[in-house]
């Protein structure tokens, strides 16, 4: 008799690839059959197949019946019931994570009066390159394989297990080789598919009727194809890409490279804008990166693990070209402008003098950006501010380092221990964790101990399926039951900390016992290790997580035991709230602007300063910059968030002031709601910095501009790389709407183009001495020397900054004060003659403050 | 010769004071005199009041915008110019001045 389970399908995007993964691999767990019926289109699927899950089409609130029956079909429903009713859910998210920022279709007008050529497609991978074109040949299976007559049964049955099991081998070591999490995301997929039994049961069973391996092959592409391309969902049809993939590499490794009609050795220019109808994740790995410079891809879509890897390896790429009829040949030059999602072809000089002007722009803006990055972030009010991230492998913490991170303030070991069938000895833990430790390179690494629950199964440690894992037996509470497990990861960790400076960190942590409980375990294992002449730290550092609000309300007691704190927001504010966070009805209570997380932050921070412990936090919002006023108003000072957002906060903290921070706290404590600590949060971002009218960054001496656009374009990106503007696009515009109603060329030479707009940061008077004389438009015969631009903010209530330009505008008419600027020979002598000639002290005294 | 003027360009930002500030110089240098009202982001300044436009021998509206105030200077003899000539040809617009009067 077999076990029935109802459900509606909770995923807004319908079973995609990444929940048909996980439940697949869930359902393989048990010897029993799982199918799941969509009662909408009748259709059963076997829970164990990936394929056929994405295969049957199930869609948001579909009404589907869960079907198991075997041996262990009771242990299968009570698993996969919890697992479909507490996690199916949250395993929507991030499927969007390919997809680039919205397309922005404004063409800059510096670019758009070089009258480009161009066609425009769907952006990808933001960057932009110049190469010569090449269509990228297609790769067709050799038909005459297809044709030829099959063997005997059991000579093609073992073809095809031979083929299955270099296949497997040939993935793992392609995993094994992979260059970034991305390529070793995806590299598992494909190993997904490739071990999914309706994909191999298909194959066979063609092969039993009969038909050659490639025949059977090439039929079971062809069907999950069409099953792929009618779910009905994009997200699934993109996945074709990876089926073809894994037919295509199982073709090859029985055949060889005879399995397919392909034009060995195509020939790639040195920089080479790649064009192809499509083209599969294993395709571009296989590409001579070194050469391809661009990609354009017709049939692609945004969450294709093509543009994922595209993406990783910073190859700039477009898809879905429209305007067919401009043709593009072999060896054309060309432009590819991943930002704009366009290719303009044979480039003019002018397009190409845009691009150069665009890519050294580019470079200094990103330099500034690192370099911004690798200092120590500070308020405006002079308040240092830690940024660690968060990491769970080496790579990451690279990365995080590369980002400017300040050390990695949570190191997630979890992952060593997941997807494996025994726990990792300690051996393996020592060599990971060593890794992470150098790629720090002398930076503080926070390691945390094995932090899992029933949410999160790990056989080996045989933890019971709970009604409610999240208030159940996880994190530290379950150590004395695994001790030799924590015993092994604590070795690892202590060993780690002699190659640079190591912390360590406990999960849900409720009780002064449970950090006893791992304070003597530590102590034993470092006698053992001192017997052993083991190097390790001994000043090893323990601290304890504050999630529970048990542990936010004894931080003095908890002292005693504990040398710091980390705050881990995203299960403290549930927990406060009592809302779970996977949860889709409760979200809205998932919030760090509630009046009472706020107040309960405060008095963590304030009792941690109290006990002289260290306090950080490592939640999401410690990422979310938009917080950052809330955080460091309840005193916080080290933040650590995902290693991408590193920079941002950095950004970001020089923008606020932690007095104003801390007073803005204080309301929000007595705040009704959160939506009104949001408000009040928000009204503290926005105050930008006075800043001097015009400084020596914003003269720009002997500068090669050979035309208006030039001269303009180069003006306006140096404000941005100033801070003094927000959106060059806008801006840039704002000027060219003014150049068109009359010329600003003002005789003597000089040349006074000017705007107002909201993206405006800080009112600027910059300067540009060309190096030769540029015709500044038709209608003004004198060729223009000297520029000044004007940038103003639109809604710029201040008036005083306004006389400053009427003097300016005045002086120019007067002899002296030209004949003065063409002696300037620097750009301070420009700025001190222009103070002398105006009086800027008024306004910037009284705005400057 | 006694003359009134007003200066006045879209964005306020420039040209209405270039304007003024060539007029004030080019009359000194011809030996005229000359107030100019300059109509820009800070609104109207050094404003002409009826006497000055009563006394003045001509006006000069030396504006791309529509001025404020036109109607103040209903009946006066009127060289209206391109803010642009103001700056670039200010000898021309006071000959013209001469010429009509």
């Amino acid at each position: 008799m077999s076990l029935e389970y109802q459900f509606f399908c909770p995923l807004k995007h319908g079973v995609h690839a990444r929940p048909a993964t996980e439940l697949s691999r869930r359902a393989s767990a048990f010897r029993s059959d799982v199918r799941i019926v969509n009662g909408r289109t009748g259709q059963s699927s076997n829970a164990k197949s990936l394929l056929s899950l994405v295969g049957a089409d199930f869609r948001h609130d579909d009404p589907c019946v869960l079907d198991i029956s075997g041996d262990d079909q009771s242990d299968a429903l009570r698993e996969l019931r919890t697992f479909i009713e507490q996690e199916f859910a949250g395993l929507d998210i991030a499927v969007e994570d390919a997809v680039t920022k919205a397309v922005d279709h404004r063409l800059p007008p510096s670019l758009r009066m070089c009258n480009p050529t161009y066609l425009r497609g769907r952006p990808v991978v933001s960057g932009i390159v110049e190469g010569a074109i090449v269509h990228l040949a297609t790769h067709r299976v050799n038909p005459e394989l297809i044709e030829a007559a099959a063997e005997s049964v059991d000579v093609e049955m073992d073809r095809l297990a031979a083929g299955f099991t270099a296949l497997a081998s040939e993935l793992t070591a392609r995993k094994a080789r992979s260059v970034s999490l991305e390529a070793g995301a995806i590299l598992g997929a494909h190993i997904a598919i490739a071990n999914d039994p309706e994909f191999r049961d298909q194959i066979e069973s063609s092969v039993r009727d009969g038909q050659s391996v490639a025949a059977a092959i090439q039929s079971a592409k062809a069907y999950y194809e069409s099953v792929l391309s009618n779910a009905g969902s994009r997200l699934i049809e993109e996945r074709q890409l990876d089926l073809r993939d894994v037919c295509d590499l199982l073709l090859r490794s029985i055949y060889g490279k005879a399995a397919f009609v392909s034009q060995n050795g195509q020939h790639l220019p040195e920089s080479a804008i790649a064009i192809a109808d499509e083209l599969t994740p294993q395709q571009f790995l296989e590409l001579d990166k070194s050469r391809i410079r661009g990609l354009v891809v017709n049939k692609i879509g945004m969450t294709s693990h093509t543009a994922v890897l595209a993406r990783a390896a910073g190859v700039p790429m477009i898809c879905d070209l429209q305007n067919s009829s401009i043709a593009l040949t072999d060896g054309q030059i060309a432009v590819l402008d991943g930002d704009h999602a366009i290719l303009l072809v044979d480039p003019t000089e002018s397009i190409q003098r845009y691009y150069q002007r665009e890519q050294t722009k580019r470079t200094r803006l990103r330099e500034q950006q690192r370099a911004r990055a690798q200092l120590q972030a500070g308020t405006a009010d002079g308040e240092t501010v830690r940024v660690y991230a968060n990491a769970m492998s080496p790579l990451e913490v690279k990365k995080a380092i590369d980002a400017g991170a300040d050390g990695i303030g949570l190191y997630r070991t979890e992952w060593m221990f997941l997807d494996r069938p025994a726990p990792p000895t300690e051996g393996e833990q020592f060599e990971t964790l060593a890794e992470a430790v150098r790629a720090a390179q002398g930076k503080p690494v926070v390691i945390r101990l094995l932090d899992v629950g029933g949410d999160k199964p790990v056989p080996y440690l045989n933890l019971p399926v709970e009604e409610n894992p999240f208030l159940g037996y996880r994190g530290a509470r379950i150590y004395p039951e695994i001790e030799r497990v924590v015993r092994g990861q604590v070795r690892a960790i202590l060993r780690a900390s002699a190659l640079g400076p190591v912390r360590m960190l406990v999960p849900m942590i409720a009780t002064v016992a449970e950090m006893q409980w791992v304070r003597l375990l530590v102590a034993d294992v470092m006698k053992e290790l001192k017997q052993a002449g083991v190097e390790f730290d001994h000043e090893l550092e323990i601290g304890a997580m504050v999630e529970t609000p048990a542990a936010g309300l004894m931080i003095a007691q908890l002292a005693r035991v504990a040398d710091f704190f980390s705050i881990g927001s995203n299960d403290l504010i549930q927990y406060l709230q009592a809302a779970d966070r996977g949860n889709e009805r409760v979200r809205g209570l998932q919030t760090p602007y509630h009046p009472a997380v706020v107040a309960f932050l405060k008095n963590v921070v304030d009792q941690a300063a109290a006990a002289e412990r260290d306090i950080s936090i490592c939640g999401e919002i410690a990422g979310q910059s938009e917080c950052l006023p809330l955080l460091l108003g309840v005193g916080l000072r080290s933040l650590s968030s995902e290693p991408t957002a590193v920079s941002v906060v950095k950004a970001r903290v020089g923008d606020c002031d932690a007095s104003d921070c801390a007073a803005m706290v204080q309301t929000a404590t007595t705040a009704v709601d959160a939506g009104s600590v949001r408000t009040l949060c928000a009204k503290l971002q926005v105050k930008p910095r006075s800043r001097p009218l015009i400084e020596p960054d914003v003269v720009l001496f002997d500068s090669t501009a050979g035309a208006r656009e030039e001269a303009i374009k180069d003006l306006v990106d140096n404000l941005l790389l100033q801070g003094r503007i927000h959106d060059p696009i806008d801006v840039e515009e704002a000027i060219w709407t003014r150049e068109k109603q009359s010329s600003t060329s003002v005789g003597y030479g000089i040349a006074i183009p000017h705007c107002r707009s909201r993206q405006v940061l800080a009112n600027s008077i910059s300067f540009m001495r060309l190096t030769k004389p540029i015709a500044w438009d038709e209608t003004s015969e004198d060729a223009v020397r000297f520029v000044f631009l004007l940038t103003i903010h639109d809604s710029d209530a201040d008036q005083s900054h306004m006389t400053i330009l009427s003097q300016l505008a005045r002086r120019i008419m007067q002899d002296e004060f030209r004949e003065g600027l063409e002696r300037c020979e620097t750009p301070t002598a420009v700025v001190d003659h222009i103070r002398d000639h105006i009086n800027l002290n008024d306004v910037e005294t009284t705005a400057g403050g | 010769m006694k003359f009134v003027a007003v200066t006045g360009c879209p964005t306020g930002i420039a040209h209405t004071y270039m304007a003024a500030e060539q007029l004030e110089k080019t009359a000194r240098e011809l030996g005229h005199e000359i107030q100019v009202e300059t109509q820009g982001a800070m609104g109207i300044e050094n404003e002409l009041s009826p006497a000055a436009i009563a006394s003045a021998d001509a006006v000069i509206l030396a504006a791309d915008i529509a001025i404020e105030g036109a109607e103040r200077f209903d009946g006066k003899t009127k060289i209206e110019v391109p803010v642009q000539t103001a700056i670039k040809e200010a000898g021309s617009i006071f000959a013209q001045a001469g010429a009509v009067k």
